[in-house]
């Protein structure tokens, strides 16, 4: 089923918590709702499952406006963010629940119940569980009760709220390619709230990012990533270098950004310049004029890649490189060598014009060249 | 189903419920108090300060207050010990005295009343010994004191107690580490945190004081001028049909424990303050 | 006490433990023991005959009646509040629980008195009152709305506290899954305040029964008729009537009693699911003490 916000508003005691959202979420897939805390993302997710109402607004199920339709009416599945399991109730009657409060006339028949329930835990793997007690569960069970309970009900969407939040880091990524396999099969539309956005990344078909209140970029996460709209998006979505700015001496304080920055970019202007640490080339000896020289302060193995922390020499400004293992072997830095950082690329936001500039160096002309967009 | 503030759906009933809370408290406490405001309001200024500083008036208030602010005192110099060794000890019987707190609060008031009133009376055995020392409890201030000190404890040491639970050893622990003796990490550490709850207990059972009566008259043989409490004052006015009077008296003891009550939810709101660094 | 904290002395815990102990026994335990010893010291047979006395049998009576009235209409009462109080957000909200906790702060004789002088007979309603017939004041009517009144927060505050502590996760789930507000009330809520609200139920009947200053500004004194439980005990107590009168009291304390085990029960309960890993869980019984 595919949902549509229309310039919702929201305001909670005069403070603005959504403001003019608009959003389109296609059929069957898994959304992301990313955004830090108090950003909003979680009342969205209410307004979706009709515990909140917009100010403005409107909210529309497959074109059928349900803005003031109940949650129970709307058939919106929902998995709180502390499960809201039944504490008096065993796994099988939290999860017949649904099913049990349906008027009597469409209420299906104790052995339907039964059947249905049953499938439902078995689909959730919990077959030997279904007459504990929420509080004899585990984090990963009580959050399986949950989505089976929310699923009785043959819900139009499934929502949940942080839904990895709560358990342990391993369980955390279990879980969620778990969740990933069983939405395909289910295919109905669900949409996820998270501040992780490696979780987003990770799992999600379509990442909305959200910032106070608003909507900063919708994409795939390959698109979030690769080609973020702004600056917010760009520093929530993995690691980044911000480049030193200093555009109130009417220069650009960096010298290498006052001469790749091209001249559209007007140095009184509020820029914001970011480069990525992978998108940093590590080298003993300078090779290039752009070449920024610096000291190795830490060194951070991880995996397959290190990341190396350095400091600008003549300045404070550290930046953080990441190579790979084999190039970090090859060129047998150690802490308080001196190296020269190479950017690859630079990414630029000019925030009041909206305009992205992500700029890479050619390695011909040693020059930056906006990129051709596709 | 909709409704309610700013358009929220909120869960059902929100209508019914706060439609029928409203109305209830209305009918059963505001009108009631609104009447009593006034009937007071009837006498006019000069009359109200006649009524209330008439001498039997003014000797019941001044008993009332003096002897409830002693009452309390005494809860305070027991109830914390008692708080303390409920929350932070463990011995055979606790769970026996932890319960047995509140019984001056489930008894009822006539039942404590006539109950120490045999037992401090000069055939009480309590009684009788603090008779040979020259202490004479019953139908004396002392006996009002007595009295007032049983039903104030459970303020006091239910007040303190959750605090007490509150308190995180192990800042005790850091404060010893860090070289505090036994007395500093007492009165440094432990203490600080409980003023508040201690001031909210002493001014709870103050107010509960105030206004005691069935546990009192028992005891306090109501002789006037002597040992007749304010509470008794107003019950003897109505008895001879002197409403005004009676609600003018109601009205010093209202405003006495309302200010009390303002009192103990400012220390609250500040404590909330302080607490949130302990728990 | 100040060598007492956690390492403290042995001595000084002992001392402490040791004044805390004689202190209950002096000033809790005995008033009891004298409750239950004066009431058998002519024996057995000679209390039940105390209690078996006409006017004490309709005392009892009386009481119960004021009981079964005022205890369902104020839990009744304080469910209503605890669902508007503890689900909602309103203005006006933490002014509406602080005149519900207003009869706690009153005087019980300033209660009675506010009752005559609405409906007594030169009150507020009384003369409308007198002219169809209508007896409140020095009559049962009367004696059941004072009592309402001084025991209007008890069940309320107990129910309040009990439902905020329980949020409204649970009952927003049920009703994302299409329960309707009665079957969330019901399958939900009430499952999981029973336990507190029992225990509201149980301390609101013992504060009920035992009523003395209120009810006793607005009874009138009538033996036989307007006299309740306590103000029985009073009149027999006046009469040097002692045993009666312990007689008489054993019956409240013995309520009493039954509020403090049903306490404790329930206090126990909480701890033990407190130690489970559990999702949140109610936090009772404590803290009911400390309002205002």
């Amino acid at each position: 089923m595919g949902v549509t916000l229309r310039s919702v508003w929201k305001t909670y005691k005069r403070t603005a918590v959504l403001q003019d959202v608009d959003l389109d979420l296609p059929t069957g897939k898994l959304v992301a709702l990313l955004g830090p805390s108090g950003s909003g993302k979680t009342t969205l997710l209410r307004i979706l499952a009709g515990l909140e109402v917009p100010d403005h607004g409107a909210v529309l199920f497959d074109g059928e406006d349900v803005t003031r339709r109940p949650p129970g009416v709307r058939r919106a599945g929902m998995v709180f963010q502390h499960y809201a399991l039944f504490g008096h109730m065993t796994v099988f009657d939290n999860v017949a629940f649904g099913l049990r409060v349906l008027p009597l006339k469409n209420r299906p028949l104790p052995w339907e119940i039964d059947t249905k329930v049953r499938e439902l835990i078995h689909r959730v793997r919990l077959d030997a569980l279904e007459s504990r007690y929420p509080s004899q569960l585990s984090g990963g069970q009580q959050q399986r009760v949950a989505l089976a309970r929310a699923l009785a009900v043959d819900p139009r969407i499934l929502l949940l709220d942080e839904p990895f939040a709560a358990l342990d880091a391993k369980v955390r990524v279990e879980l969620r390619r778990w969740l990933r396999e069983f939405q395909r099969e289910l295919g109905i539309t669900t949409v996820f709230v998270t501040h992780d956005q490696e979780e987003a990344t990770d799992i999600a078909d379509l990442v909305v990012v959200v910032n106070q209140g608003r909507i900063e970029q919708v994409g795939s996460p390959s698109e979030i990533y690769e080609r973020p709209a702004s600056a917010f998006v760009f520093e929530f979505i993995g690691r980044s270098n911000v480049l030193p700015l200093n555009a109130r001496e009417g220069k650009w304080a960096h010298d290498l950004l006052s001469r790749v920055l091209p001249d559209s970019v007007s140095s009184s202007e509020t820029v914001r310049a970011y480069v990525r640490p992978h998108e940093i080339d590590v080298h003993r000896l300078r090779d290039r004029g752009t070449a920024v020289k610096a000291v190795v302060e830490r060194v951070h193995p991880h995996g397959a890649v290190v990341r190396l922390v350095a400091r600008e020499a003549g300045g404070e400004h550290r930046w953080e490189a990441e190579i790979s293992r084999d190039r970090y072997e090859a060129l047998k830095v150690n802490i308080g060598d001196t190296v020269y950082l190479e950017f690859r690329s630079v990414t630029i936001f000019t925030p009041h014009r909206k305009v992205v500039h992500s700029w890479t160096l050619d390695p011909v002309r040693e020059e930056f060249q906006q990129p051709q967009r596709g | 189903m909709a409704g309610g503030p700013k358009g929220r759906i909120l869960l059902p009933g929100f209508g019914m419920t706060l439609g029928v809370t409203v109305f209830y408290v209305c009918v059963m406490i505001l009108i009631p108090f609104a009447v009593l405001v006034l009937k007071t309001a009837s006498l006019n200024l000069h009359g109200f300060y006649e009524t209330v500083t008439a001498p039997r008036v003014m000797a019941a208030l001044r008993l009332s207050l003096l002897t409830a602010l002693m009452a309390a005192c005494i809860n305070v110099v027991f109830g914390v010990p008692a708080a303390w060794v409920l929350s932070r000890y463990s011995f055979p019987g606790k769970r026996l005295l932890d319960a047995v707190v509140d019984l001056p609060f489930a008894l009822p008031t006539a039942v404590a009343g006539i109950a120490l009133t045999s037992m401090f009376g000069p055939a009480g055995g309590p009684g009788a010994i603090l008779e040979r020392f020259g202490v004479r409890v019953a139908f004396t201030p002392v006996g009002i004191v007595v009295a007032l000190a049983f039903i104030g404890l459970p303020f006091v040491v239910r007040t303190l107690q959750p605090v007490i639970e509150s308190l995180d050893r192990r800042v005790e622990e850091a404060a010893a580490t860090l070289g505090a003796s036994p007395a500093q990490v007492f009165f440094r550490v432990i203490l600080p945190p409980l003023v508040p709850a201690v001031l909210s207990g002493f001014s709870l059972a103050f107010a509960r004081g105030v206004g005691e009566y069935g546990s009192v008259v028992f005891i306090s043989g109501n002789m006037p001028m002597r040992t007749e409490i304010a509470p008794v004052v107003i019950m003897t006015k109505l008895q001879q049909f002197d409403y005004a009077g009676a609600a003018a008296v109601a009205v010093v003891l209202l405003i006495v424990s309302l200010v009390v009550m303002s009192l103990v939810r400012l220390i609250e709101l500040r404590a909330g303050f302080w607490r949130t660094g302990v728990r | 006490m100040a060598g007492s904290h956690r390492s403290g002395t042995r001595a000084g815990r002992w001392l402490l433990i040791g004044v805390t102990v004689l202190f209950f026994a002096v000033f809790l335990f005995a008033p009891l023991v004298v409750v239950f010893s004066s009431a058998l010291q002519k024996g057995f047979g000679y209390c039940l005959a105390a209690l078996a006395d006409p006017e004490t049998v309709a005392a009892v009576r009386l009481t119960l009646l004021t009981t079964c009235i005022a205890v369902p209409v104020n839990t009744l009462f304080g469910l209503c509040a605890g669902w508007a109080i503890a689900k909602y957000e309103f203005p006006g909200k933490s002014l509406l629980k602080t005149v519900i906790a207003l009869p706690f702060s009153v005087s019980p004789v300033i209660a009675g008195l506010m009752f005559v002088l609405v409906y007594g007979s030169g009150g507020w309603i009384g003369p409308w009152l007198e002219a169809h017939h209508i007896r409140v004041i020095f009559a049962v009517p009367g004696i059941i709305l004072t009592t309402l009144f001084v025991t209007l927060p008890l069940a309320a505050h107990e129910l309040i506290a009990v439902l905020e502590a329980q949020g409204r996760e649970e009952e927003e789930a049920a009703w994302t899954l299409g329960a309707t507000g009665r079957q969330i009330f019901c399958k939900i809520t009430l499952p999981k305040i029973k336990w507190g609200l029992f225990y509201g139920v149980i301390l609101s009947t013992a504060r009920t029964m035992g009523e003395f200053g209120a009810v006793s500004v607005v009874s009138g004194h009538i033996r036989g008729l307007t006299n309740t439980l306590p103000l029985h005990i009073e009149v027999l107590y006046n009469q040097y009537d002692t045993v009666a009168a312990f007689s008489a009291a054993t019956l409240l304390a013995l309520i009493a009693l039954a509020t403090l085990a049903a306490k404790a029960a329930l206090e126990r309960r909480t701890e033990r699911r407190r130690d489970r890993p559990a999702p949140a869980q109610a936090t009772s019984g404590r803290e009911e003490w400390t309002w205002a």
